[in-house]
Order: structure tokens, then sequence, then C-alpha cells
């Protein structure tokens, strides 16, 4: 390994934790849900998993130009919705929408915060939600991917960066 | 501590988090809310029921008026400048709170939070204001 791949794994990490730690946090602080979280792995080609929802923001700042999106089935984000708010939904509709977007918001402002400590310089950013049938999070000129999924007792979700620079 | 028949205010662009808020302040044992989307709407609200609301906890950021934007027109409104009010803040935003305290916020929460904080949080508000 090189230099500079060394160097890229190196922001690649120091990038990753704080919102490895945020979803943790968010989780438990907020919904009172245990979030144990998986080795991470590199996203390969052909990944497939069951995502009904998506919550994502994109990123494009001078050291990180990329997506973080935080995916789960649905079943699991419906069952973590009525975990959090005592609500019951059978479907994905703009409630629990709502819902996906003020996690990662969250999640998002607490990874910010350290990441500024870290020197890491990140705009206010306004997350979007995708929903469907066991759909893929892929971009046009996808980089690499790292995948960090976490098991709850409602089944596992993932969080998914992709690193675009 | 706030009495729990207070009437709170509960402001924020983001419906979840309202609701977020009111679960844990109805695990408290507050059963009585008013909702606003955003900071303009909220001042609607205070405006028509002066004598009802006892308790305001606003977000920080949202469209059209922001928490702060609302926190100011309370205090300098004769009628209401005593009101209680809270600020829910994401963690990136605590430097900005210096700002909020200069126009006389009373507390202020940092999400995400527990039920725990948000009562300590009213406890402590409760003694200042009453102080």
């Amino acid at each position: 390994m090189g230099a500079e791949d060394r160097s890229k794994m190196s922001i690649d990490a120091a990038f990753l934790a704080p919102f490895v730690t945020g979803v943790v946090e968010v989780f438990q602080m907020q919904s009172g849900i245990k979030v144990e979280k998986q080795s991470p792995f590199a996203k390969p080609k052909g990944f497939d998993s069951e995502i009904g929802i998506a919550g994502v923001i994109s990123l494009d700042s001078a050291q990180f130009k990329g997506t973080i999106a935080v995916c789960f089935p649905k079943q699991v984000f419906l069952d973590i919705y009525e975990a959090m708010l005592g609500e019951s939904h059978s479907e994905l509709g703009s409630e629990v929408q709502d819902g996906a977007a003020e996690i990662l918001n969250m999640v998002y402002g607490q990874a910010k915060t350290v990441l500024k400590q870290k020197g890491f310089e990140l705009e206010k950013a306004i997350p979007t939600v995708m929903l469907g049938d066991n759909m893929r999070v892929h971009f046009i000129n996808e980089g690499k991917s790292i995948i960090v999924p976490f098991k709850t007792d409602f089944g596992t979700f993932h969080l998914e960066i992709i690193i675009q620079n | 501590m706030f009495d729990l028949n207070t009437r709170i205010l509960v402001v924020d662009d983001m419906n979840t988090m309202r609701k977020i808020v009111i679960k844990a302040c109805r695990e408290i044992g507050f059963s009585n809310f008013v909702e606003a989307p955003d900071g303009a709407i909220a001042w609607e609200r205070l405006s028509n029921s002066k004598d009802e609301i006892g308790l305001v906890i606003s977000d920080w950021n949202m469209p059209n008026s922001t928490g702060l934007e609302l926190l100011k027109n309370v205090r300098t409104d004769d009628g209401m400048k005593a009101m209680p009010f809270i600020l829910l803040t994401a963690e990136s935003e605590v430097v900005q709170v210096k700002e909020a305290l200069e126009a006389g916020v009373d507390n202020y929460i940092v999400k995400p939070f527990t039920t725990d904080i948000l009562k300590r949080k009213l406890q402590d508000t409760y003694k200042k204001v009453s102080a």
C-alpha cells in the first residue's frame, strides 16, 4: 500500500468513526434502542440488501465529497419508529419518512461537531428520504463505499458512506 | 417544577422532533400542548393565546422564522417577556447558544436527549424563572 493510499485510509477512518458513534448515541438516547455496531466492510460489487427506506445526505466540502445514507429494511424501520414514538404504522408514509430524516439529522449533527474538531468543515445539509422495495443505494460515478451494519432487537440496518473524492 | 397542567408550545419544523418532545413531556406528566412548525406560526399562536401558554420549547433552525427570532419577539413583548423559553439545538450549533443566552433564553437542550435530561432541564428552568 502506498503512502497516498494509507493517508486516504486514515482520512476515511477518521471521517467514518463520528457517524458510527452518532448512530449508536442517537438511537440509544432518543429511542432507548440498543444498537450494536458490526464489523464495517468495503461494499462489494453487486452488494444486495433489503432496503425499504433510506435517509440520505450529500456532502461537497473541501475534504470530503460523497454521500452518507442510513438504510433500513421497511419493517425494521417501522418497528424502530414505534419504539421511538409509540406510534404503530404499517406503511412508510410521510410521518414515518420524516422520522428517518430526523434521525439522520441528529446523526449528522453529532458527527459534524466531532469532525469539526478534527479539521473537517462540513456545511449544514438537508437530508432527503428515499423509498423503495429492496432498493440499492447507487450513484452515478460511484466511488468507494463503506458499509457499517448495526444490529438491533428489531433486525439489522446499515450506514453507507460513499466517498467520491 | 412547572405545574403539570402548564400548556407547552412545541416548535420544530420536523414533525418527528415535535412528537419526540411531546412524548418525553407526557412521560414527565404534562398533557397540554400546542404545536407550531416554525417561529412565525409559533408567534401567532402565542399572540392568540397569551394567557394559556406557559412554556415554549423551540428548535433553533427552522424555515421562515428561527427559534432565535421567536425568542427575540417574546422577550421584547411586554405581555410575554417573562415566558419560560427553552431552545432545542443540534450538537453542532452549541457555539451559537451564546447568542441565545444574550437574547434571554432560559435554557437549552442538545439533541438527541433522554426524558431524564428534559426533566432536569425543566426543573432547572423552573428554578431559574421562579427565583
